[in-house]
């Protein structure tokens, strides 16, 4: 990890790797801080969907512990990757800055949206470490529920196999947050990812659910899964 | 007595009790965004009774976008819109499907409290909603091209791509 000044954002920037070693980026130290500190509290990394945003910021802060102690030596940064070393992007900005355009954009069925190919240009460049920040935002009560939901959906339509994995920690774990809109974009969310490893969290979420149209909606997308097993 | 049918997204229309913030006459504003006018008209689908021309009316519907999706719907009793003054025009639909096209109309001269009176006529009503998977939609769209009814090149072409066919 290195630590270098923005001065286009005039503030302390973090740059980290990804655990592959194949991706860098940077965010903001404050978020940093923010996610060690909850990574640090935690216990281990069972890979298990959890319930709370709480639970949401530890496994974020664990991760992020887990690429400050990968970085030198250990998983070389590949020579492509010369000038983002040299130019690191702020990738917390360029997440909250396309969640902040979203709140304007009208989604609508069967339609692509400019939202998501933002995203998509996102992980396709950091990798597995945009995920972890898109998870940050959002389990920020501040975050719009519909513009959370539709990042849930949009994630899960990119085809990005090195991020899968978190993908699917993150969709698994949308399934119990508090808003029913972003409950139903991560169970849209699976129905897309179509890996049936979401089976035993989406069969939990569905015992849970109190929503009687969601309920009835995250069984459809579990015979869509049951059906590719 | 016929059933109308809006494309909608689902969860706006949850039925969940109702917000505290709300008083007793008052409706929620989410299913407003489902309800978005031109020319002060909306576009709606007249469903046969037995509702056997659902399936028939989202695949063309959904055949018209970028790209196959879900398909949520929400369904109330026509007779409302005579309860609340509605006018309702016969007027032909945008799909590939002629016979689709023929249950298209206009709910027209809408005013915020005419719509104002639909929303809260229809969430007091027995209204259903409802969703086809995209998988589901994919399925019937390439079942409509078998059977003719859709013309594969006539498609959208990332609809064409993103169906494999391209």
């Amino acid at each position: 990890m290195s630590r270098f000044y923005d001065s286009e954002t005039s503030s302390a920037a973090v740059e980290i790797v990804d655990p592959s070693g194949l991706t860098r980026a940077s965010v903001s130290e404050d978020l940093l801080t923010e996610m060690r500190r909850s990574g640090e509290s935690s216990g281990t990394y069972d890979h298990q969907p959890c319930d709370g945003l709480l639970d949401i910021m530890r496994r974020i802060g664990e991760d992020l512990i887990r690429a400050d102690t990968a970085i030198p030596g250990e998983h070389p940064i590949p020579e492509s990757s010369t000038a983002q070393k040299r130019h690191p992007a702020r990738l917390d900005e360029s997440v909250q800055a396309a969640f902040r355009a979203a709140q304007d954009e009208v989604f609508e069925d069967g339609a692509d949206s400019l939202f998501s190919e933002e995203l998509s240009h996102l992980v396709h460049r950091y990798g597995a470490i945009s995920v972890s920040v898109v998870a940050h935002l959002l389990s920020s009560p501040r975050t719009d529920v519909e513009v959370a939901a539709q990042a849930l959906r949009s994630l899960a339509e990119i085809k990005h196999p090195a991020s899968h994995d978190r993908r699917l920690w993150l969709l698994e774990t949308g399934l119990g947050h508090a808003s029913s809109w972003v409950r139903d974009g991560a169970a849209l969310g699976l129905a897309s990812l179509d890996d049936p490893a979401a089976i035993p969290a989406l069969e939990g979420a569905i015992e849970r659910e109190e929503v009687e149209e969601l309920r009835e909606d995250m069984e459809k997308v579990l015979v869509g899964l049951a059906r590719d097993r | 007595m016929p059933f109308v049918l809006r494309r909608i997204n689902r969860a706006r229309w949850y039925k969940t009790p109702a917000a505290p913030f709300l008083a007793k006459a008052d409706v929620p504003a989410d299913p407003f965004g489902d309800l978005r006018t031109t020319s002060n008209k909306l576009s709606v689908w007249w469903l046969d009774e037995d509702r056997s021309n659902l399936r028939r009316i989202a695949t063309a519907v959904a055949a018209t976008c970028h790209k196959p999706d879900k398909f949520d719907y929400l369904l109330f009793d026509s007779g409302i819109l005579g309860s609340v003054d509605i006018r309702v025009e016969q007027t032909g639909g945008a799909t590939q499907d002629h016979q689709v096209n023929r249950c298209h109309r206009d709910l027209v001269e809408l005013s915020g409290r005419k719509l104002f009176m639909l929303v809260k006529a229809i969430m007091t009503s027995d209204y259903k909603t409802g969703r086809f998977p995209g998988r589901d939609i994919k399925t019937w769209v390439e079942e409509a091209v078998g059977s003719g009814r859709l013309d594969l090149h006539k498609l959208p072409k990332s609809f064409q791509e993103k169906m494999g066919r391209l």
